[in-house]
């Protein structure tokens, strides 16, 4: 019987990536179905995160940071266009003091500011995002870049986050999950007297290969 | 042997003046009030026997204008009690104390309201009525005041003399003869007077909290420059490069002639670590961390958030941060379900072209943003601060764009429109 080698292959992939996963300590994010689904996010590593504007990621990495500051990690997040809202992780019940935030203005700031913490070390998660900074820009970093972050964080108990508009990280990081748009959730029938509820979010993740989509609800808070 | 001058009913002056007239026989002195006692033991070389010494003394009084006891007595406390019972110089010679203070007044010992009104009933009421009770029988009456008492009435002392210590100075400084007009040499003269001072702090058993680094300079006014630290620290290496990156950020205007570096002293610090506590950023390496964070991003813009108690939109100011390792709240209520919808701002809000029909939005462009509305929530009214020159008045609107993107939107009262964010 002839060896059928892409059923090999994807199982191969496949016990290394649960092998993987098993050595790995993940952490939390604060989003049941997210974490009964995939555990969290990784720990000494990079996860990837994109997608187009109200996709939901912001809403993610907020609530995954409120989730590690909640629980007594120190985090820290290099804003590359100064566009985090305070407020809203305040809403998501994050302590603020456990959060260092770097407000760049402009991708060498970033790009700077994120190499100086991940080599400083003591950080439950390093979130870099460059969201808003134009893709044009991004594209020009050189991947060393990206491994060199990995190499920083490997084998420490740091999560590094990269969050943006397209992928760029790709093979350098280990988890990459993708947000679609989000359609908003409105209340109210007449069309003067309606209110924005929410927003449905779905993500999926690229990598691990063979994981499922998530979904949850983000609600408005009053 | 102990001396001890006393002025009864001294004012502040007089006690300023019963201290310095101590201190001008001998170093090891500990003031009290009205009472000043002082070891004398080294000075029989100098000034003779006992009674040498305090006719010397009572001299000395009278030179600083003030009338008072002086005392001479194998301990400390026969001295102060034999200074403000007996008129006069009085010496009092080794083991001789219990006779010496026998006739001195109960009272001279402080004893307790109760206990006085007891020993009042018994009949005691000097010094040697007390020393001729047995010691058991009072102890088993008065409990311990009472053996305490007691022995102070046969003229033993309860410890010794606690010297008054003048409080050390942590600082160093050096003068340069032609000014230095660069900050890389000043590293090396810095770097000098830090290890002086540290090495009188590890002496010392401190540690700095803070460093303050006095530059004078020439024809200008002295640039002063203060590193608060969160914790104390003698690690000149870290102290030396927090500096530099503070005087690279704020560097003097002129030439230096003079540096001056001073220290304010603090118990060192003690860690007790736990082995459950998550990770943390070691305490030096994080201030350095942060400094180099802020000669790349700007001091301001390093730091914790904390939002202010107002309506104004986007209000929050930035502290320092640091890295408290405090226990955690608990897990179940730092996790909000479902999670709240995070808003992206701009900073500052973008100004927009927004088409309105019927009173609602139609269509939104701005820097990167154009589009139709396919959705919408408001408008809602907030304002505030309306008795300040910056208050504010605005309409906000929640739009959806056939883009897909989902904005808040506000009219700045009367008729300018921004994009104050996007739903993310």
């Amino acid at each position: 019987m002839p060896l059928d080698r892409t059923a090999l292959a994807r199982h191969l992939v496949e016990e290394t990536q649960l092998r993987q996963k098993l050595e790995r300590e993940y952490l939390p994010c604060g989003i049941s179905a997210f974490d009964e689904a995939l555990d969290g996010l990784p720990r000494g590593s990079v996860t990837e995160i994109y997608g187009p504007a109200t996709s939901g990621k912001t809403t993610f990495v907020t609530s995954f940071l409120a989730r590690a500051t909640g629980t007594g990690e120190f985090c820290a997040l290099v804003d590359g266009s100064d566009s985090f809202d305070p407020a809203s992780a305040a809403a998501a019940q994050a302590d603020l003091k456990r959060l260092l935030w770097i407000r760049c203005h402009g991708i060498e700031q970033a790009l700077k500011s994120t190499d100086l913490l991940v080599h400083s070390g003591g950080w439950g998660v390093v979130a870099l995002d460059l969201t808003d900074v134009p893709p044009a820009i991004v594209r020009k970093v050189p991947m060393s870049w990206w491994y060199r972050f990995r190499r920083a964080v490997e084998n420490t108990p740091t999560a590094f986050l990269v969050v943006e508009s397209e992928p760029y990280v790709k093979n350098c990081a280990m988890m990459t999950l993708e947000f679609r748009s989000a359609p908003p959730v409105w209340s109210g029938r007449h069309r003067n007297f309606k209110v924005l509820r929410g927003s449905d979010i779905r993500v999926t993740p690229r990598k691990p290969v063979g994981a499922k989509n998530v979904d949850f609800r983000a609600k408005v808070l009053a | 042997m102990y001396a001890c001058l006393y002025v009864r009913n001294a004012t502040a002056a007089e006690r300023a003046a019963l201290l310095r007239c101590a201190e001008s026989f001998s170093p090891a002195v500990e003031p009290g009030g009205e009472a000043v006692t002082v070891d004398v033991r080294g000075l029989r070389t100098l000034m003779g026997s006992p009674r040498d010494i305090a006719m010397r003394m009572a001299a000395g009084l009278q030179t600083a204008g003030l009338r008072g006891n002086v005392a001479v007595a194998p301990n400390p406390h026969a001295a102060v009690a034999a200074a403000r019972g007996m008129d006069g110089i009085t010496v009092i010679a080794p083991g001789d104390e219990a006779r010496a203070l026998a006739r001195l007044p109960l009272a001279l010992l402080n004893p307790s309201e109760e206990l006085a009104e007891t020993l009042q009933s018994w009949g005691i009421r000097t010094f040697g009525d007390l020393s001729r009770l047995p010691a058991i029988g009072l102890a088993e009456r008065l409990g311990a005041e009472g053996v305490r008492l007691h022995a102070l009435s046969r003229g033993l002392s309860p410890g010794p003399l606690i010297p008054l210590q003048e409080a050390p100075v942590f600082e160093a400084s050096m003068d340069i003869e032609h000014g230095l007009d660069s900050l890389e040499p000043l590293a090396f003269l810095l770097g000098r007077l830090l290890n002086e001072v540290c090495s009188k702090l590890v002496h010392h058993g401190l540690a700095a909290t803070d460093v303050t680094v006095r530059l004078a300079l020439e024809d200008a006014p002295e640039h002063v420059r203060t590193l608060r630290l969160p914790f104390a620290s003698t690690d000149t290496g870290t102290l030396l490069k927090l500096l530099q990156y503070d005087l690279a950020a704020h560097p003097p205007e002129a030439p230096i002639l003079r540096v001056a570096v001073e220290a304010e002293p603090s118990a060192q610090r003690r860690l007790q670590g736990g082995l459950f506590l998550p990770v943390a950023p070691e305490a030096e390496k994080l201030e350095l961390t942060l400094a180099r964070l802020s000669a790349v991003v700007g001091e301001e813009n390093v730091g914790s958030p904390e939002l202010l108690n107002t309506h104004r939109p986007d209000a929050f100011r930035m502290t320092r941060f640091v890295a408290k390792a405090d226990a955690p709240i608990s897990v179940q209520t730092a996790v909000v379900s479902p999670p709240p919808v995070a808003i992206r701002l701009f900073r500052p809000p973008l100004p927009a072209e927004v088409t309105v029909s019927n009173g609602t939005p139609q269509r939104v462009r701005a820097r990167g943003i154009r589009g139709d509305v396919i959705g919408y929530a408001g408008p809602w009214r907030t304002s505030g601060d309306w008795w300040r020159s910056d208050s504010w008045s605005r309409d906000e609107w929640d739009l959806a764009l056939n883009t897909g993107a989902l904005y808040r939107v506000f009219l700045d009262l009367p008729d300018r429109w921004f994009v104050g964010g996007n739903y993310d």
